[in-house]
């Protein structure tokens, strides 16, 4: 029998005013196997741990129970108390006496009583706990940053500044994101490609930063600090190492094409860079309005190029890395005009959305930074502006807070009306949500300054009469149906995650929300890592966000792959799957099974008697497991067992349990 | 017409003759008149004592693991071969095995029989009164001879519990058809039993399984002829952790029948050998087919006695509807 130690945390008044401690620890001296009982006010105060680190020295404990808070909290600072004393750490559980006992009843006789049960049943897992060792794991440094807008920059850059290679993937052929197509930002009114472009300038010329646009992540495999990823880099027919950049081609092409750059606003060439300060500055042929390609002929950019770097032959490439951590920066797209039929489905040219309205007021958009509108090149005189289209809105599957678009809207009304002086800038809204440094004074500024209207209420209905667009509406707060006759109206749709983030999530093994969004490991103490070790997220890929919040969550991710990289290997949890080879039967029924691909065949061969046996058994690799259990319980004759959670351990609790 | 018996023979004699085959599975007159139990033969003499009729006979899939697990293992020549008799609910006991890795499709060889049910003269014996003496079987009617009257039974009064529940009646794929597809009528899927049990209070469902769980002698004999549970070590024979009491305890015989009836789920193949081979008549059917039930209206699989490479219980996949 082993010599086990239980420690009573009061946690103050959290735990002992609903749980009866002192009668606890009294109880569990007389239990079989338990050495040492004691209850203590704050066992995770430093006192506290050293109270625990005596006991098991003077005691010779060979296990302890620590009976307090969830093993979230403090885990971790017991079993490395443990191990100070020269306890395995691996021979100390928690028994969750406080978010599972004390805070969720009331009687405190019957707390008292499921809190001794439970205590029970840990020293009887604690019985059967072994010594556990962590193992080293080699460690690639080198990361993968997906995504080439502001989050993938600023982790790219931060990375690259500790001194580690990135490689930075971007499936647009230039590198900038949605932040190149803002005209100016809230709430200083500066230009976006002003703060932007220093950036992106720095990218591109830092010796750390392998910059892959116009590519895409197609496979991952491997684990923690050894992934292999294989990108697929897109055919630009130009030979960019060639290219000078001269863009002779992109003003002799002769077929003009609608640019996805300028969200419709504004057409581009058939060759061409997106917008003059792109980086790379190469340009890229769209394949599929390109004369040659559709007809055979024309060839004008390759008559016209000074360095003959045209290439119609190009094909795409599989190239492939290996890395040691991933930084998802995948960021957002807006919900479809289409989606929302009260707003006219897209049917009106003019309703635009929000990124819309950035290109024709950004200085280097279609319009050169003056606000027109779309269907005929006129001025507004008059603009509605919708918050919330799609977003909080549950019938549009959209119920959250798309959290940019209050500011964004503001800013809007604000860049109209220093341009119209004259005009009328409305703006329908549900709350304004304007949290955040010189926020409300910016939403404050565009009411009482620059005059704009803002009508409490909702949009019922956009359509278009003796062809003039028409915005029914009501005003909640003087209960007043409302008519506006709106030269243009900007609907602030609701951010959506990419159109790709859920395959790419599938490819990375990250798990998405229902709306597409990455989850975090935990909403608050752990905001930039996935569930998936090594995979970290930034910027709107995770939920939607403003720019400099955006902009310290990628520099929070850096930090973690910073951290991650100043070691020289890594340490794995030992408490992970393992396999009684014994027991095996081979079905692999466990390799299916597995979220995290650790599961393999492999051919051992036995003794068993007077032969030597072949057979196949299940291997786990301790690098990709996460110690989730799935294939512990799909095993059936449990030759399956998760270190630290045994099925020995847990059927010992079980058994006290349910005396 | 050749019968089906003169058809084996012919066959067996050829993959011995060709060294085709090390062993040949199949059955042979049991120390009753009626009963068939299995038999084995390394060569075409200790072939000819087999039988092939419509008598209730054991389910055969299992042997192979005996017979064929060391050439999966490699520890014998890989070429080695096993012919068995296969019908269709064998044949989905063999496709089991060979889904869970435990025995090689290459290395058996498929002697297939077209089925429409086989006879339990448990039953005839009932409805004639008394033990028969003789039965006879022709297309559509068991005759049962007793002492001094005969009885004609419609073939579909006297057929096997099990068979009621058929999903396949002959092999899907074989290597030997033993004869022509019969005339089978395709069984409907009858889980009126189990919606009837579904219907119980909590109470009367727990006193009715009391009531059968009770008989449980814990002899293993329907995890011992069941193909599902293939492993290697059972987890009820494994001492340590002890998943069992070893006493015989009601409580004990409702874990260990609810634990195997999750082993098979999903992997079950709705053979009913469990049932059958129950020395106390527990109705083992009930409980699996609860199961298959459930994985088809959940899953949305057709059958669930199929077994398939990837198990509807035993995959992973990132937009599974249930979060977790």
């Amino acid at each position: 029998m082993k010599k086990i130690g239980v420690f009573v945390c009061w946690c103050g008044l959290n735990i002992s005013s609903t749980v009866d401690v002192g009668k606890a620890s009294e109880e569990l001296k007389n239990y079989p196997g338990v050495f040492y009982a004691d209850d203590y006010k704050y066992l995770c105060s430093d006192p506290g741990q050293e109270l625990i680190k005596k006991t098991i020295i003077d005691n010779k404990l060979e296990g302890i129970v620590v009976a307090a808070c969830s093993p979230n909290m403090h885990e971790s600072t017991f079993r490395a108390a443990a191990e100070a004393a020269g306890l395995n750490p691996y021979r100390v559980e928690i028994t969750n006496i406080r978010e599972q006992t004390s805070w969720v009843h009331s009687n405190k006789e019957d707390a008292t009583i499921k809190a001794i049960q439970l205590i029970k049943a840990t020293v009887e897992k604690v019985k059967k706990s072994e010594d556990l060792f962590p193992q080293q794991i080699p460690l690639t440094k080198k990361v993968l940053v997906i995504g080439g807008g502001i989050s993938g920059m600023t982790v790219a850059l931060e990375v690259a500044e500790a001194g580690y290679p990135v490689i930075l993937v971007e499936k647009e052929p230039q590198i900038g994101g949605n932040m190149a197509k803002l005209s100016e930002t809230f709430p200083t009114l500066d230009c976006a490609s002003c703060i932007l472009t220093p950036k992106t300038a720095e990218v591109g010329r830092h010796s750390n930063i392998t910059l892959m646009t116009n590519s895409e992540v197609v496979e991952s495999s491997g684990y923690f600090g050894n992934f292999t990823v294989k990108i697929k880099r897109k055919p630009t027919f130009v030979d960019w190492e060639k290219c000078i950049g001269c863009m002779l081609c992109q003003e002799k092409c002769p077929k003009k094409t609608n640019s996805d750059f300028e969200h419709g606003m504004g057409k581009r060439k058939a060759i061409s860079v997106a917008f003059p300060q792109a980086i790379p500055y190469r340009p890229i042929i769209n394949e599929k309005e390109c004369i040659y390609f559709k007809t055979g002929k024309c060839k004008m950019c390759v008559k016209v190029c000074p360095v003959d770097c045209i290439e119609f032959e190009q094909l795409e490439n599989i190239v492939e890395e290996n890395i040691g951590a991933i930084v998802v920066a995948s960021g957002y797209e807006l919900l479809p005009k289409e989606k929302l039929s009260e707003y006219g489905q897209g049917k009106y040219a003019d309703v635009i959305d929000g990124m819309q309205f950035e290109r024709i007021a950004s200085a280097s958009g279609p319009t050169e930074g003056v606000i027109r509108r779309p269907s005929d090149g006129k001025i507004p005189q008059s603009i509605v502006f919708i918050q919330c289209a799609g977003s909080r809105d549950n019938q549009k599957d959209r119920p959250y807070c798309s959290k940019i678009c209050c500011m964004y809207t503001a800013k809007h009304a604000m860049l109209y009306k220093h341009q119209v002086h004259d005009g009328t800038a409305t703006v329908f809204y549900m709350d304004i949500r304007a949290g955040g440094k010189g926020y409300e004074e910016f939403v404050q500024r565009a009411i009482e300054d620059d005059h704009v209207l803002y009508l409490r209420g909702r949009v019922a209905r956009v359509y278009e009469e003796d062809g003039k667009l028409v915005v029914l509406g009501v005003d909640t707060l003087s209960s007043e149906q409302v008519r506006i006759e709106a030269d243009l109206v900007v609907l602030a749709t609701a951010v959506i995650p990419s159109e790709k983030a859920k395959v790419l999530g599938q490819t990375l093994k990250v798990g998405t929300d229902a709306y597409g969004f990455f989850n975090e490991a935990h909403p608050k103490l752990r905001p930039v890592e996935s569930m998936t070790k090594g995979v970290f997220l930034a910027g709107c890929a995770q939920a939607p966000r403003d720019i400099p919040e955006t902009v310290s969550q990628a520099t929070g991710a850096a930090a973690k792959v910073i951290t991650m990289f100043s070691k020289n290997h890594l340490v794995s949890d030992p408490q992970v799957a393992k396999v009684n080879e014994k027991i095996c039967v081979g079905c692999l029924q466990c390799e299916p099974i597995c979220p995290y691909k650790a599961i393999e065949p492999e051919t051992i061969e036995v003794r068993i008697g007077h032969t030597v046996e072949k057979r196949q058994v299940a291997t786990i690799n301790k690098g990709l497991c996460q110690g989730c259990g799935a294939c512990s319980v799909a095993c059936r004759s449990g030759a399956m067992n998760l270190s630290g959670f045994s099925n020995e351990q847990i059927l010992e609790e079980l058994k006290a349990l349910c005396l | 017409m050749m019968t089906m018996t003169e058809k084996m023979r012919e066959q067996v004699k050829e993959l011995f003759v060709n060294n085709e085959i090390k062993l040949f599975i199949g059955f042979e007159k049991g120390f009753t008149k009626f009963s068939r139990i299995p038999a084995f033969a390394e060569n075409y003499d200790e072939a000819k004592k087999m039988i092939i009729d419509e008598f209730e006979t054991p389910f055969l899939a299992k042997y192979l693991i005996r017979e064929l697990e060391e050439v999966a293992a490699g520890i014998v020549e890989k070429s080695e071969r096993v012919a068995i008799l296969t019908r269709g609910c064998d044949y989905l006991g063999i496709r089991r095995l060979i889904v869970d890795n435990i025995i090689l499709r290459e290395n058996i060889v498929i002697v297939g029989i077209p089925c429409d049910g086989l006879i339990d003269v448990k039953k005839a014996n009932k409805l004639l009164g008394e033990e028969a003496r003789e039965i006879t079987i022709d297309e559509e009617n068991v005759i049962a001879k007793g002492k001094t009257e005969n009885k004609i039974i419609s073939k579909a009064e006297v057929v096997l519990d099990r068979c009621r529940q058929c999903i396949m009646c002959e092999p899907k794929e074989s290597d030997i058809m033993l004869a022509e597809k019969t005339a089978n009528v395709k069984k409907n899927k009858d889980y009126s039993k189990i919606e009837e049990i579904e219907k119980m209070s909590a109470k009367e469902r727990y006193e009715f399984w009391s009531r059968q769980f009770e008989r449980c002698i814990r002899c293993f004999a329907c995890r011992d002829a069941c193909t599902a549970c293939n492993c290697r070590k059972c987890i009820f024979d494994i001492t340590e952790p002890e998943m069992l009491e070893k006493t015989v305890a009601t409580s004990e015989q409702f874990m260990f029948h609810f634990i195997r009836a999750f082993h098979v789920a999903g992997r079950c193949s709705a053979c009913g050998e469990c049932e059958r081979v129950c020395p106390v008549d527990i109705p083992l059917g009930l409980l699996n087919g609860k199961l298959r039930k459930d994985i088809e209206f959940l899953f949305n699989v057709e059958e669930a006695g199929i077994p398939s490479e990837i198990e509807p219980l035993g995959e992973f996949k990132l937009d599974d509807p249930d979060e977790w």
